[in-house]
Order: structure tokens, then sequence, then C-alpha cells
């Protein structure tokens, strides 16, 4: 936890007391990148420990950037710089390959460019060289405050893939150095001290929102836009889970309220649906669940009874209808007879036999004739007896017959009790949707028999009226009775489906609805948690903005110099930059009036405080080409405006042609200016063209032999340059001297500026004290020869007189730069 | 506004007719504004710079031969004390613009670290500046008499 924005937003949580519970905690979470954890119910801690605050971060400047087969660069080439604050012109024609070292610098420090960001395939693929053998390589020679030695960042590469880039950083008495341990990962991203041209055009030409986010990152906010952006998602997914939870249980309920009307089990339903409406009530419902299983196998009862109703076998009631007409038909034929008679009389005639076997021939016992019991007679009767028995077993076993068919019929018509109970059961009820009517009346004919009104016994007939009444009813009732089973089934079947519907509905439903009520509570504190971060980000956004908007104004007054375009103010919302502008006093719409060059001077304005905050912990910064499309007004203006940023910053700009070295030169702006040229096969050469000493040197070379200015004046004027030489000789290495002792840069600029004559500014670069300049001569002497202490002399006493015509300006300018050259490299 | 082409060194029309007449001091003035209006090619890059040098040793050269006639013996003291002690003598709206003006030279003059040498608009200030107070002390010369202390 090391970004500064993150840091201020936690200390503003901290204090403010209107946020608290659970949307303190979400803000807590996002900013600690812990959000998850909080949404499912964790507690994030934010230890004050864990916060490393880094008040002014060690900067660091730019000693080398050496590259090999890389972009525009062949065999390896190295910018060599002055790691201090200062101004540093790379000038190079197009394609001379320059911009290639402020690529890799990027790449090597950032991980990324961000001028191939959005581009082709073709063009990242076109990172190596053409002319390298087969080593790319970048190193990247950093000098950071406090560390003695240099630090050197390196980036190999495997194949021919970019992304398979390997970075190392070395740094003496550090081991495992990563971007991260230098505290730069975020630093890059709120601080990231390139600007390519195309990075400022994009604001122009982009869309509005485009522009925003060109200048959004420019303005540092990114580290908090990020939470914002992830509670904004956090809230939408929550959102959308209630509202799925909503219309699911809308969808339930409507369901429910369907099958309320025609279904069996409406109070069930009932308490689902009561359990839905207003404040859910969720363990309800699942008990309904559990409830609702039982329930259905109450119901289904019913319907099984139903189904398993009993049908006469067709086959049986066929028999049993023969099996009545044969014994009705037998006793039709025996109708006469009389089985009991027929019994009793051979009983008699048994009885007689047996008394004429006692008693021997007599007369009839019954009737006294005389032809009684005798011999012959007795044969006869003998006869008789076995006939009478005969036909008493015959009637005997029609009867049995009889009355065994009548029982099978009687089984076969069951009692009516049952069925018509079952049947009537269902009819009050009525729950179910299936039509007895014909069942119903079916069974009542069937069980209506014409047994109910005689005795099948005494009645010969009704035998076969029963025989008939099978025969003509058997088939409606097993085809009603058929019907109602399939009925039943199939409404049984349905009403499983309906059920299990129900019930995986309400099964379903829970989980969504759980976490819909869950949800419900969390979108409350996620509101408040977006709303805070969102007021605290523009507060501290408008806080920021505040301090820098001046340097804007500012510089854009600096460079807009002669446009009829005024900045009145610079404004900013949350997605958005408002620029109020006036042209030609009137107000207008800031982008659209501006002209390309206006727009890049707008995106300079822009980028140039977030380089220069004193949180970055960049020394440098790096600008490739921001001259284009500026007319030469605005060039000076740019001129002045890095010449301003290189008092605290190792300003390095590429530029491509001579019209920002120009400015550079005719305003006397100490810069160092390199040329950037490339021979075939990428060899790139790259020298220095003018320092601040050579430029002084040059200067008075330049008014010695000049023939538009009278001797006279040039006798006055040219020791100062000369002494401005030796100065700007005496501040290079004065620098350096100073660096080393452990020195910042701002109190070496202190120190110089408390020093404004020429012998404290000497003791500076040899000593690194000023307060030496008695010293300096004796020095001088003991190191360089007399002539070098008659040079500061001379350059010290006629800045003021001049020197006497007729002297020899020409020796006294070669003899200061002879000792501005012996100096600078002290 | 002087409008001059120089072709030759000290030759020239401008430079031959004011010498014999002018003052070192107007001369330097002259010299300063002659590089701001009209740079040779060679000295395109080096004029601010120079002119400041020249304007503020007019400037030094005239507050000598003020203290001569005014005050002798203060032309010894250190400039800061020179400037301090004007106010003694010349009307305090003046003396502001000398010191500025000294100021500004001497700024110019030195190589700092940072700073942007003069805009052109404020070294002819500084110029005129040191023109007015030319003119007073030539006043005051001619008047061959030392001015009232608190006038």
């Amino acid at each position: 936890m090391d970004d500064p924005l993150i840091i201020d937003a936690l200390d503003r949580l901290d204090e403010d007391e209107k946020i608290a519970g659970k949307g303190e905690e979400l803000v807590l979470g996002v900013l600690l990148g812990r959000l998850s954890e909080v949404m499912d119910g964790g507690v994030v801690e934010h230890l004050e420990e864990a916060i490393k605050r880094t008040p002014t971060p060690l900067l660091a400047h730019l000693q080398s950037v050496t590259v090999s087969g890389f972009r525009g660069v062949g065999p390896e080439c190295e910018l060599s710089l002055r790691p201090e604050p200062g101004l540093t012109l790379v000038v190079g024609r197009n394609g001379s390959g320059k911009s290639s070292f402020a690529e890799a610098a990027e790449y090597a420090l950032t991980g990324s460019c961000r001028r191939w960001s959005g581009k082709s395939v073709e063009w990242k693929k076109g990172w190596r060289n053409l002319h390298s053998s087969d080593v790319s390589t970048i190193a990247v020679r950093l000098r950071i405050d406090g560390q003695k030695e240099l630090s050197t960042v390196r980036v190999g590469w495997r194949n021919n893939s970019l992304d398979s880039g390997v970075s190392t950083i070395t740094s003496p008495g550090c081991d495992d150095y990563t971007l991260e341990s230098l505290g730069w990962a975020t630093a890059v991203k709120v601080f990231r001290p390139f600007l390519s041209y195309d990075e400022l055009t994009k604001i122009a030409e982009g869309r509005p929102i485009d522009r925003y986010n060109e200048l959004a990152p420019m303005l540092g906010m990114d580290s908090l836009q990020t939470p914002l952006e992830c509670l904004r998602q956090q809230r939408l997914a929550v959102e959308k889970q209630i509202k799925a939870a909503n219309t699911q249980v809308a969808e339930t309920v409507g369901i429910l309220e369907r099958h309320s009307a025609d279904s069996s089990s409406g109070s069930m339903i009932g308490a689902a649906l009561e359990a839905l409406s207003g404040e859910w009530s969720l363990d309800r419902i699942e008990q309904l669940v559990i409830d609702t299983e039982i329930e259905a196998h109450d119901h289904e009862r019913l319907l099984i009874n139903l189904e398993q109703l009993s049908i006469p076998d067709f086959d049986q009631t066929l028999g049993i209808v023969d099996d009545l007409r044969g014994s009705s038909q037998k006793l039709q034929q025996l109708r006469r007879s009389d089985s009991e008679q027929a019994r009793r009389l051979a009983a008699l005639l048994q009885k007689a036999i047996e008394i004429h076997h006692d008693h021997g021939d007599s007369d009839c016992p019954v009737c006294g004739c005389t032809d009684g019991l005798h011999g012959d007679r007795i044969k006869e009767l003998k006869a008789a007896v076995q006939q009478l028995n005969g036909e008493a077993a015959d009637i005997e076993k029609a009867r049995k017959d009889a009355q065994d068919a009548l029982n099978a019929a009687k089984k076969l018509i069951g009692t009516p009790s049952r069925v018509l109970k079952l049947i009537a059961e269902v009819d009050v009820d009525s729950e179910i949707d299936i039509d007895l009517t014909e069942a119903r009346e079916a069974w009542r004919i069937w069980h209506d028999t014409p047994l109910r009104y005689s005795n099948p016994l005494n009645e010969l007939d009704v035998l076969s009226k029963l025989a008939d009444h099978l025969e003509s009813n058997c088939l409606q009732l097993m085809e009603t009775t058929k019907k109602v089973r399939s009925d039943a089934m199939a409404a049984r079947q349905l009403l499983a489906n309906q059920w299990h519907m129900v019930v995986d509905r309400l099964e379903e439903l829970l989980p969504v609805a759980r976490e819909g009520l869950q949800a419900e509570q969390l979108i409350r504190p996620l509101k408040q948690a977006e709303t805070w971060l969102k007021k605290c980000l523009l507060t501290m956004q408008d806080e920021r903005f505040e301090t820098i908007k001046k340097q804007v104004k500012e510089i854009w007054d600096t460079m807009a110099a002669g446009s009829n375009v005024t900045l009145e103010d610079v404004r900013l919302g949350l997605k958005k930059v408002m620029m109020d502008v006036t042209v030609d006093g009137y107000d207008s719409v800031a982008l659209s009036v501006m002209s390309q060059g206006e727009l890049n001077i707008l995106a300079l304005s822009l980028f140039i405080p977030r380089v220069k905050s004193s949180q970055s912990p960049f020394g440098f910064v790096m600008l490739d080409d921001p001259v284009q499309a500026m007319d030469p007004l605005r060039v000076d203006g740019l001129a002045k405006v890095l010449n301003d940023l290189a008092q605290v910053r190792q300003v390095i700009v590429l530029t491509h042609d001579d019209r920002l070295p120009e400015s550079v030169r005719r305003l006397q702006i100490p810069a160092t200016i390199l040329l950037v040229t490339r021979r075939t096969g990428s060899q790139m050469n790259i020298e220095e063209s003018l320092n601040p000493v050579q430029a002084a040197i040059a200067d008075a070379m330049a008014l010695q032999m000049s023939e538009g200015l009278p001797e006279e004046a040039q006798c006055r004027a040219v020791p100062n340059l000369c002494r401005h030489a030796i100065e700007a000789a005496c501040l290079e290495s004065g620098r350096r001297k100073l660096f080393k002792l452990g020195m910042s840069f701002a109190e070496c600029e202190q120190l110089w500026e408390k020093s404004p004559r020429l012998l404290p500014r000497v003791a500076i670069a040899l000593y690194g004290e000023a307060d030496r300049g008695g010293d300096v001569y004796r020095t001088l002497h003991n190191k360089f020869g007399a002539w070098a202490v008659k040079t500061i002399k001379e350059c010290n006493k006629f800045t003021h007189s001049g020197v006497l015509e007729g002297a020899d300006l020409k020796d006294l300018i070669r003899r200061s730069e002879s000792l501005a050259g012996k100096i600078a490299k002290l | 506004m002087r409008s001059a082409t120089i072709t030759t060194g000290p030759a020239t029309n401008l430079v031959e007719t004011d010498t014999s007449t002018r003052f070192l001091p107007n001369r330097l003035v002259d010299y300063a504004r002659l590089l701001i209006d009209s740079p040779h090619p060679d000295v395109a890059g080096t004029w601010p710079r120079v002119s400041a040098v020249l304007g503020r040793q007019a400037l030094e050269i005239t507050l000598s031969r003020f203290w001569l006639v005014a005050e002798p013996g203060v032309e010894d003291a250190s400039m800061r004390a020179q400037l301090l002690c004007l106010s003694e003598y010349l009307a305090p709206r003046l003396v502001t613009r000398v010191r500025y003006a000294w100021h500004g030279f001497s700024a110019a003059c030195h190589h700092h670290a940072y700073e942007l040498p003069p805009m052109s608009t404020e070294i002819k200030g500084w110029l005129n500046d040191v023109d007015a107070f030319i003119k007073t002390c030539d006043a005051v010369v001619a008047k061959q008499t030392p001015p009232s202390r608190n006038c």
C-alpha cells in the first residue's frame, strides 16, 4: 500500500464521521483491494503499519539509455545523459531513430509503451530492429537519490515476441530489485514521465470520452477511479441479483396463483403465496417444500383408489351368465318334480319294502288294495325307489348348481356400498376433474339386480333375468370403469407433474431469493460507499487540481501567447474535464475552438504539472516531439515552459527539426543538444551539439568576429560571455560534486543562487563549497597554471569595465573556453 | 527609434556620427538598442545578454559621473550602497527606475541555473530608464553645482 491517493482516501475515510458501518467497511475493502471479502461478510482491517508513507520519494535521474536491436536502433547505441535537472534536446530528422530511445526507456521502466497501445499487431511485431543480428537489449541506467552507485534496468528478449521481454534491475548492494521494490509500480501509472506526440494528439482527435480518458491519467486520479468503478460494478451486480430475485418471485407467485385455482392443494399454495407476499419468509417456503411432499401423498390416495377400481372379468362374467342360464333351464325342466316328495316317496316305498321284507306279502298298507305288498310288486317298488332317489338327486344337483351360479354372480356384482362410497367421496370433494356420471350410473345399474326384488330360488326366471342383467350391463360397466381408472391415472400423473413443478419452482426460487435478500441488505451500504468514494474522489481531484490549475494556466498563458483563445478556467467533473475558454472575449466551448497546436499545448499544460509533482519519484521526463503542429511563437513558449520544467526535472525532449533547438539557442536557455543521425544498417550516432558552456563560447566568438557591433561594445560584452561560459562549467561540475556529497538538487540550486559571484562559483566547482573563494586562485594556479588565474581575473574585471580596445579578445575567449572545458571535467 | 544598417565595423554612419558627439554611456545604450532592433546575423542569439551588459555599463558609468559631481567619493562604494544613497539626491521615481534597471541588467549578465534572459521589451524599458538617468545626470553636470540634498 504505497499509493498516495489511496492512502489519502483512507485517511479521509478514517476522519469522516458521516460514513459508518457496512458502508465504511465497503469503502475500506475496495480501497485495500479486498472488496469481495467484505461483500462476503468478512471484516477487513486497515493497518496503519501496512501503509508506506513516502513523503518525499527518492528522485531518479537518467544516466543513459542503451539500446540495441530495438525499433530503429540496430547495433548498440547509447544515449548518454546528465543525471540531473536540466534540458536535453535530442534532435534528429524523422526516421533517425531517436524515438526508439524514448520507447525503449518507457518500455523498460513501465513494461509497456503508450504509443503502441491500440495499434495493430504489425506495429507490435515491428519492435525488433531489422538490421540487428539476434540480440535485442535495453539498458537504462539510473542515478537514484541517496545511492552512490547507479542502478540499471535491463530488458532482454528470449524470442521474437515482444511480450517475452524480461526486466531485471541491478543495483549495487541490493540483490533483487524489481520495479515494485523501487516503489514504481504505482508511480509509473500515476506520474508516468513519458509523453509521445501520439498521446498528445489522441486528446485532440478522439471522442470527448477519449479526451477525458487521456487527460484523466494525467491528473493521476486513476488509482481511485478503479475502486470507484469496482464499487459501481458491484452495485450493478447486486442490483441485478435483487432484480433477478424479484422477477423470479413474481413469476413464481403468478404460477402459484394459477395453480391455486385449478389444483387440489390450494391451501398449500396459499401458504406459499402468503410467504412470498410482503417480506419474504424463505424459511416458511423451505418448510412448505418439505410439507408439500407429504400433502401430495394424501391427495394421491383417492386417485389411487379410483385407479384400482375392480372391473368384472368379461369371460368370467360370461361363464357366470351361462351357469345361471344353465341352472335356470335345469330347474325349469325339473320344475314339476319335487325332490322332497320323491325322496319321501322313495323313503315310503323303502319302508313298504322293508315291511314286506319283515312281514311278507300283504295288502297295501296305505290304500288297502289287495294288489299290495307281494313279490312282483316289491320288485316294482324297488325300481321305483331307485327312480325316485335318482330324481331327487338331479333336483338337488340342479339346485346346488343354481346356488353356486348365484353365489358367483353375487360375488361378481360385489357389494355396492364400497364402490358407491368411493365414488360419492369423489363427488363430494370434487377436487379431481374426472367425469364420474357414466360410471356412477353404470355401477348403480349394475347393483340394481333382480335379486333385490325376488328370491331366485323360488322364482326360477329370476336366474335368467339376472343372467340377462349381467350380460347386458357388464360391458357398459367395464367401459365406464376403465375410463374412470385411466382418467384417475392421468389425473394422478398430472397432479404429480403439477406438484413437482411447483415444488421444483420453489426449490429453484429459494437460493435466488436468498441471494436477493442478502443483496437487498448490501445495496444501501454499497450505494453509500459509492457515493462517498465518488465525493471523495471529486474533492481530492478538486484539491489536487486546484494546485495544478494554476500551473496549467501559467503554462497555457506562456505557450499560447498571442492566441485568441483564452483559457479562463479549467474544471474537473467525474468523467469530464471542463474548460471555460473565451475566444476574443466571447465564451466558447474549449476543445472545439482550439487548433491542433493549441490542443497540444493544453495537453502539455495538463501533463507537466503531473510530472512536476513532488510525489513523483521520477526526476526525469521524456517528451517525444511535442513541437509538431506548433507555430514559431508557440515553440518559444514551449521552450520557456520546458526551461521552467528543467529547473526541477531532467527534461529530455526528442524533436525532429531545429525549431526547438533554435528557440532554445536564441532564448539562451541552458540546454544540452544531442544530434542523432542514422547511417545505413541502423547505425546510430549521437553527438552533443552545444551545451551551455559551448553555447556561451560560441556566442563570444560570434560577437568578437561580428562586424555588426563596434569594437567598443565588443570589448565590453565579450568578457561577460566568457565569464558566462566559465560559470556554466562551474554549475555543471559543481552540481556533480554536490550530488556526490549527498546534496539534493534543490539544495544545489539554493547554494548556487546564493553565490552570485564568480569566485564562490568556481569554489563550488573545485571543492563543493561556496565559501572557499579565497582558495580558488591558488588551486587554479596549481592545477592548471597562471593563465587560469589570469582568465578568471580578467573575466571578473572586464565584465564590469570592459577590456581596453585593441586587447586580444580572441585570446581571452580561447583561454576561457579552455578553462571552462577543464572545470567542466572536474 | 533609430534605424540603421550596419555593414562594416565602427565606421558606419551611426557609430561614426555619434561617437564624436555623444558620451560613452549614450553610445553604449545606442549599441544595446541597435542589437535589439536590428540584430546582425552573427549576433542573433546573443543580443539579450550583450544588450544587458552594455546597458549595465552605461548605467554604472553614469552613476560614477553623477557622484563625481554630486558627492565625490561615493563612486568607490559598492553598487548596492551607491544605489541606496541615490534616493537622497534624486526624485524617488527616478531612483526606483534606476535600481530596477540595474538589478535587471545584473541578473541578465550572470549565468543562472535556469532563468530565462530578459525579453526585449524589458531591456528596452531599462535602457529608457538609463536614458532618463543620463539626462538628469547631464543636467546636474551642466549646472556644475550639486543639487540640494532634499530635492
